[in-house]
């Protein structure tokens, strides 16, 4: 069965209109040409099945629970971590998918990403490792 | 654990494959695994939008279907 896809209102039908538009004046650059390229390919595969396996689509339990909505989560591209990933959720008519969000790829190499980097917690003083050296 | 002639050392069992590392004044190194992106995390953004995109669908409201031929063409 063949879905109709659907941008959610307001920022997504906003956003795919200005790239779209963008796109037929010529004024996308390489890497928005680059996520244009791989946006269109997931939605044909989404409007084609859900669940075709180049989208690992899976239900993001936690934020069904906080809508009341199954929202499922598709990625943009495989064998890519940290890859852009699609959220999108049947509705709001029988055969229709409606696109939520976009959590594009994220900058690894740009605008000072690397101060943005997590860091894991510090080990807490007084933890094993530490007790152990002080013995010594 | 000693350096070897290139002032290299070696981590045994190390959990991650990535560190960030800090050289202090007096001496110590110290080694944080890097977390670039948590793959769980969603950008506050991109959860604004998703508040306002289900608001709209749970009232019926979305976007007239897209069409993607144009695009696929070329």
């Amino acid at each position: 069965m063949a879905f109709n896809i659907r941008m959610g209102l307001p920022e997504m039908e906003a956003f795919w209109n200005d790239l779209s538009t963008r796109r037929q004046q010529g004024k996308l650059d390489k890497e928005g040409e680059k996520f244009l390229k791989k946006l269109v390919k997931a939605l044909a595969f989404l409007g084609q099945n859900p669940r075709h396996p180049g989208l690992a689509s899976h239900e993001i339990d936690d934020l069904t629970r906080k809508y009341g909505v199954k929202i499922f989560q598709s990625y943009l591209e495989n064998n890519t971590p940290a890859a852009g990933r699609l959220f999108w959720a049947y509705g709001p008519d029988k055969g229709d998918i409606t696109v939520l969000a976009i959590e594009p790829h994220p900058e690894d190499q740009k605008r000072g990403s690397y101060q943005r980097i997590k860091l894991s917690r510090l080990p807490v003083p007084g933890s094993g490792s530490q007790k152990r050296q002080q013995k010594r | 654990m000693a350096a070897d002639t290139k002032k290299r050392i070696n981590l045994r069992n190390a959990k991650t494959k990535y560190f960030h590392v800090k050289a202090l004044s007096n001496g110590c190194y110290l080694l944080e695994p890097r977390v670039l992106v948590p793959p769980q995390a969603i950008s506050s953004r991109s959860l604004k939008m998703l508040n306002k995109s289900v608001a709209h669908l749970k009232k019926g409201q979305a976007s007239a279907p897209i069409d993607l031929a144009s695009f696929l063409e070329e």
